[in-house]
């Protein structure tokens, strides 16, 4: 009787660490990854080498050459990698500091601060967007009284823009960097001091190295999504002078039917951003990063 | 506080005295008084919480003393920032960098000494304070790299991964990493404690041999009695933030001054005893010729005797009789119990005596140590 209970046991422990079974809980995030993300992808391949005439449909790369040649496409994917650029490094020199300050402040507060850190994403994109068109926007409080004592237009010059995107993405450089700064060991840093380094020196040679996965990662959450946003760059910024933002264009692109070349133009960005992305990883290695000592 | 005259010729290097430490109105550190000497190997010895870390992180300049001060070289280090100090530490955990690679671990502190000793701040400091600086060229580290390296056997070890090295390992890198900087005082958190036994044993010894070819003064933190008996010149044993009795090995294991003391190091027969006057004392209703003196006549006292002082004997030619009560092998000896009328007592012998004879013990004057009555005051 007992033998046969423990073979039991041993039975149902057996059957659920079988592999099959593990396997299987991954399998809603495979449909969704694959209904979602992949089988779009594809799509959108496709999309790229067809160009519809009438009902008929014909492969070319005609979208491509289109996409490649046209240089308001250039000049807008400048404009919104130069916006992203800007609003990135404002987000990470206000965000570091305040990362850092964080994960000093006692560890009690410290969750009452990232909630309030967090309280805004509570609220709608489009609605906070919309908030700051009525302050920032053309014709908004702010603007208006900035043009008229002092000849400053943030709605014309990207002001407003930028203001509007750190504002939006602001958390997602704050977080993964407390994230790495408050897993570094004490003990690390005591070595530094130990070893002579003031702290100045330590923070240069110890805490900042040691929390550079999450500055990466925080550059990464905040420069893919402002590169391709367009709510932001449509209420906040005179777009109709200073240039389209790119995901802008895909989008009036495939609102007025142009699948083509909106989805040859998505799988040029696509591929930038992936190249992008890789070269920021290979720093985030340990390794390279002791090469520079003086 | 007993310490011999060869030590009290040298030259103090650290002073400490009425240290206190305070957390949150709990006194981790009663008043605590300390002169180590250069080129000695000291070790606190003590359970845990008994402020034994604390005093070394006071000392390293990571932790400020509620009270009291510390004298290093002369120097009140009150207000001396721990990277200003000629003190390096050996964490318990090691504590190496991880986004650097053994020689950059190592290098570390020049590499610091260099940074801090180039630019405007180092050209005032030799033109203007006349002070000689050291800048170190990148092949003289790399030649000081190698031969710290090679002090803790980890030759050719430069390019490896903090990460794929052994505790045994890293602990030798950390232990490098500290020597590099020639500090005049080397401070040791329970450094052996991750290592399995065997490397544990091999370290202890390495150790010692460093500390001896360096000339460096080591002060070595540990809950290990058996290590500090090892390793030290001198142990300070500590037991609730306050010590307990400051010796040399032989001293602290023949001569317990208290009772937790006699508990701590070692296995012990305590029993409770009257000095009756100067080398004697009775105990168990029996007088005993002793070598101790200067209790006041019946005080009550603490007679310590040491499991290996005992001797098992015939019945009939010891001073008490019983019986054998229990005999476990312990690999070098047996360790016998002999219940007797009063208590047990635990002898440690070569001899093999069957459980339930009839034996009588016996012991020399010399082995039995009187200690004064150890009463511990709560606060």
């Amino acid at each position: 009787m007992s033998t046969f209970k423990k073979s039991l046991k041993r039975h149902v422990k057996l059957k659920f660490h079988k592999p099959d079974v593990v396997k299987s809980l991954a399998l809603p995030t495979l449909l969704v990854i694959l209904v979602l993300i992949v089988l779009p992808m594809l799509l959108l391949l496709g999309y790229s080498f067809i160009n519809k005439e009438g009902i008929a449909f014909k492969l070319t790369f005609n979208n491509y050459v289109v996409a490649f040649a046209t240089s308001y496409y250039w000049d807008s994917l400048f404009v919104s990698f130069k916006y992203a650029l800007i609003a990135t490094l404002i987000c990470l020199l206000i965000g570091y500091p305040f990362a850092y300050f964080l994960s000093k402040v006692h560890p009690r507060y410290q969750g009452i601060i990232l909630l309030l850190i967090n309280a805004p994403m509570w609220v709608n994109m489009t609605l906070r967007v919309f908030g700051l068109k009525a302050l920032l926007g053309n014709g908004g409080i702010i603007q208006q009284f900035l043009v008229e004592n002092f000849h400053f237009d943030v709605y014309n010059n990207g002001v407003a823009l930028v203001i509007g995107l750190v504002y939006i993405y602001l958390p997602f450089m704050i977080i993964p960097i407390y994230t790495t700064l408050i897993k570094i060991d004490p003990a690390h840093i005591e070595a530094g001091y130990d070893l002579g380094a003031n702290p100045f020196k330590v923070f240069q040679k110890i805490t900042f190295p040691l929390s550079f996965s999450g500055v990466l990662s925080g550059i990464t959450m905040v420069f893919l999504p402002t590169a391709t946003a367009i709510v932001a760059p449509h209420y906040l910024y005179n777009w109709s002078s200073g240039g389209q933002f790119i995901g802008q264009i895909i989008e009036a692109k495939v609102n007025k039917g142009y699948y083509g070349e909106g989805s040859a133009i998505s799988i040029f960005l696509a591929i930038l951003i992936t190249i992008m992305s890789l070269t920021a990883n290979k720093f985030d290695r340990y390794a390279t990063l002791s090469e520079g000592e003086e | 506080m007993s310490e011999t005259n060869e030590i009290q010729e040298r030259k103090a290097i650290i002073q400490i005295s009425d240290l206190t430490k305070e957390y949150d109105g709990q006194i981790v550190l009663k008043g605590i008084d300390l002169t180590i000497y250069e080129n000695e190997f000291v070790t606190f010895l003590g359970p845990s919480g008994c402020g034994k870390t604390t005093t070394l992180r006071i000392i390293g300049g990571f932790e400020e003393p509620t009270s009291g001060s510390v004298i290093f070289d002369g120097k009140d280090m009150h207000n001396v920032p721990c990277y200003e100090r000629a003190t390096n530490t050996v964490f318990q955990r090691y504590a190496l960098f991880p986004h650097l690679n053994v020689f950059d671990n190592v290098a570390f502190g020049l590499k610091i000494q260099n940074s801090k000793n180039k630019g405007i701040k180092g050209f005032i400091k030799q033109k203007i304070r006349k002070k000689d600086l050291k800048i170190f060229t990148k092949s003289e580290i790399e030649q000081e790299v190698k031969r710290v390296l090679h002090l803790v056997g980890l030759d050719g070890f430069e390019k490896r991964s903090i990460a794929k090295m052994s505790g045994g390992q890293q602990q030798r890198v950390a232990i490098a990493r500290a020597l590099i900087n020639k500090p005049r005082v080397l401070l040791l958190d329970e450094p052996l404690s991750a290592l399995d036994l065997k490397l544990r044993q091999e370290m202890q010894y390495e150790l010692k041999e460093m500390q001896r070819r360096t000339g460096i003064t080591f002060i070595f933190v540990t809950h290990d009695q058996e290590e500090a008996l090892t390793m030290s010149d001198k142990i300070v044993v500590m037991n609730k933030g306050e010590i307990q009795q400051v010796g040399t090995p032989e001293e602290i294991y023949n001569e317990p001054i208290n009772k937790f003391v006699a508990q701590f190091i070692g296995e012990s027969n305590i029993i409770e005893g009257k000095m009756l006057k100067d080398y004697l004392v009775e105990f168990d209703g029996k007088k005993y010729e002793c070598v101790d003196r200067g209790f006041s006549e019946n005080e009550i006292v603490d007679v310590v005797i040491r499991p290996e002082d005992i001797d098992i004997v015939e019945k009939g030619k010891g001073y008490i009789s019983g019986v054998v009560d229990s005999i476990i092998f312990k690999g070098v000896h047996f360790e016998i119990d002999v219940k007797t009328k009063d208590r047990i007592y635990t002898i440690h012998t070569t001899d093999y005596h069957k459980e339930g004879t009839e034996v009588d013990l016996i012991f020399t004057p010399e082995d039995l140590h009187i200690m004064e009555k150890w009463t511990y005051v709560d606060i």
